[in-house]
């Protein structure tokens, strides 16, 4: 068991717990059946075991102190948050900018990052490939992908 | 009808220009996505589950299972060329292949690994073609309990294979049974968990989280160890001797029998099966010995076995409604898309349908072996595309793919979320596979635990007082302690790769 995996126990006990919570309202029996607050129960009841097993196991000496970090460390880490970030922006983006051109943007920031390509092979390639998907998905197969304030 | 009849009657609906432009189509991205590595069946199809909406079921089906199956013929290449499996089911093939393009026989191994993926895939086909039909007749008399009894034992076999540590693989299982009990409760209306949130009032779509689990967090996890380009082997001459073709006859043979009898049972994926043949054909060799030195029995066996698995896979798939994968779950989720069941009423109400499905997978295996063994050296050049441009496309695709389920922004933070989820559990080795099946799966569990109960007026001895239902709890049960009691001992293998993306 890593340190890690002590999070995970936390969490399957807090999930456990706010699932109980939660499951309150509803009828556990219904009609001869089970209600629709049972099965969430159960689930919180298999979520709060494995959660002990994990601290039993790791209260009772299971641990490996000579696991690899697990974010890394270098360029892996650096390229790692950028390409988390980027992903999220890229979200957000969608919402503002729309689908084609922040689907641009990540696309030139990708290829800058990870590859360190040329300006204008960067350009070129992320213009066309973005402009041929937006092309085929909005007005051959009629998907309404996000168009954002700018209507891209 | 007969599976004769059933089966010619297939293929005169297989055969139409759109069905065989759509297998092509299929078999050619399978073949892509199996060459690539980090791309998979299980996000690739997720990716196009939804864009498939605009063509009719059959193609779509039929296109999708191209993928699954094709993909399995394209690992071969990146193992045999490269020392790096395009899929987790071609790990084996790197053994063998890759010594043998060092020794400057790249051509054989590749042709090897085409027709025994041909000669097994085809040969299980006629496997899935008479053992579904009786399969669904038994289905026929299954009612809500054995249908409980299947799922548990689906789920149980799925999360003792998932690596190593069975905790880990009921956490992420959990997780995923808890995936679905958000938003509206399918019997009695009631919003769960939702959290006074209207998105959430639908719950999480299994195709953005398969998306997100296998798809973004591949990438996290690649541009982390930032992949890059390597070194490929030359091919030379394509073909094998005519002696070495039938001194691989066996091979073929025991790879099919074994690939299509443990492609069947749930949770054992190809890349199992895979694993499983390799070792089998060392074992029946006269100079195991030589086995990772360059033999080609150490390609046709694991390259077979993963082509027949798909096969095998297909039988639960079609006979009950149960996938046996996460692609056949992503297939089964297209099903569903179409509003289509699978299991013993499609065979009633709609067994051309999987006629045509199963008659198409026989002309996608002819396709195959014409785009495997004379173009293979242009698969060759896709392993030459640059990382730094494959990554953002499949980004790019990967947020279409999770907008066009619902055409919905918010699953793409759903998308994204999972993604995250998935890298973390990659990390810590926590098998994904677990989740998504529970995800697919859950909602059909509750539902069918809940009707046995008030079938049975609320009696819970419904699940041992019926034989079929208990014979299956109690496998499972039985399944569960010998897996408990092999990882004390550490003799259990850890079949399925922690973390697998293609399974």
């Amino acid at each position: 068991m890593r340190r890690e995996d002590l999070i995970v126990a936390v969490l399957c006990l807090a999930t456990s717990a706010m699932i109980l919570v939660e499951s309150v309202p509803y009828y556990f029996t219904e009609r001869g059946g089970l209600g629709s607050g049972a099965y969430p129960c159960y689930l919180a009841l298999l979520l709060a075991i494995c959660g002990v097993s994990i601290l039993v196991q790791w209260f009772r000496g299971n641990r490996k102190t000579d696991t690899p970090p697990f974010f890394p460390r270098g360029r892996g880490r650096k390229l790692l948050v950028c390409t988390a970030g980027s992903l999220v922006a890229y979200r957000v983006g969608t919402d503002l900018l729309g689908f084609t051109f922040a689907s641009l943007l990540l696309m030139i920031y990708q290829m800058r990052l990870l590859g360190h390509h040329r300006w204008w092979t960067t350009l070129v390639l992320s213009f066309v490939f973005v402009a041929l998907v937006a092309y085929t998905f909005r007005e051959w197969l009629y998907m309404a992908l996000p168009r954002g304030f700018l209507g891209l | 009808m007969s599976a004769w009849s059933g089966l010619l009657g297939g293929f005169a609906a297989a055969v139409s220009p759109v069905n065989l432009l759509w297998c092509f189509i299929g078999s050619v991205l399978g073949t892509f996505v199996g060459v690539l590595p980090g791309v998979g069946p299980t996000p690739a199809i997720a990716m196009l589950l939804p864009i498939t909406s605009y063509l009719g079921p059959v193609p779509a089906i039929i296109m999708l299972a191209g993928i699954y199956y094709g993909s399995q013929y394209g690992g071969s290449t990146t193992s045999i060329l490269l020392n790096m499996p395009g899929e987790i089911s071609s790990i084996p093939t790197c053994l063998d292949g890759y010594q043998l393009a060092k020794q400057g026989r790249a051509g054989p191994a590749l042709a090897m690994a085409a027709i025994s993926s041909f000669f097994a895939g085809t040969l299980s086909l006629v496997g899935l073609t008479f053992f579904a039909p009786p399969l669904a007749e038994v289905a026929l008399m299954f009612q809500p309990a054995e249908y409980v009894g299947l799922m548990v034992f689906a789920l149980a076999v799925v999360v003792n294979l998932s690596g190593k540590s069975l905790t880990k693989g009921l956490i992420s299982g959990g997780f995923g049974l808890l995936f679905t009990a958000i938003g509206m409760d399918s019997i009695t209306g009631e919003q769960r968990m939702t959290f006074g949130s209207l998105e959430m009032l639908n719950g999480f779509n299994f195709v953005v989280a398969a998306i997100g689990l296998f798809a973004i967090a591949e990438i996290l996890v690649s541009v982390e160890e930032e992949v890059g380009q390597v070194a490929m082997m030359k091919i030379g001459k394509l073909m094998p001797t005519l002696r070495e073709l039938w001194n691989n006859v066996g091979a073929m043979i025991r790879a099919t029998l074994l690939g299509f009898g443990l492609g069947m049972l749930p949770g054992v994926s190809p890349a199992v099966t895979a694993f499983i043949a390799y070792d089998t054909e060392k074992r029946f060799s006269k100079h195991p010995e030589k086995f990772g030195t360059g033999v080609l029995e150490g390609v046709t066996a694991p390259e077979g076995a993963n082509n027949s698995a798909t096969s095998g896979g297909f039988v639960p798939l079609f006979a009950f409604g149960l996938p046996s994968s996460s692609a056949l779950a992503m297939l089964l989720g297209a099903l569903m898309i179409y509003g289509l069941q699978p299991g013993p009423i499609m065979w009633q109400q709609n067994p051309l349908f999987i006629w045509t499905v199963i008659a198409s997978m026989y002309i996608g295996n002819v396709m195959l072996l014409v785009l495997n063994l004379p173009l293979v050296g242009m698969w060759a050049k896709v392993c030459e595309i640059p990382y730094s441009i494959l990554c953002p496309t499949v980004l790019i695709f990967c947020a279409i793919g999770a907008f066009s389920v619902r055409g919905n922004v918010f699953d793409l933070w759903v998308a994204l979320i999972f993604g995250f989820v998935g890298y973390g559990m990659k990390k810590l080795s926590y098998p994904p596979a677990p989740m998504l099946l529970c995800m697919i799966l859950g909602d059909r569990l509750e539902s069918s635990f809940r009707q046995s109960l008030v079938l049975s007026g609320g009696s819970f001895s419904v699940f041992l007082t019926r034989p079929i239902t208990a014979v299956l709890l109690a496998l499972a049960v039985i399944l569960t302690a010998a897996s408990l009691v092999a990882r004390r001992r550490a003799t259990a293998p850890s079949v399925l790769v922690e973390g697998d993306p293609n399974y």
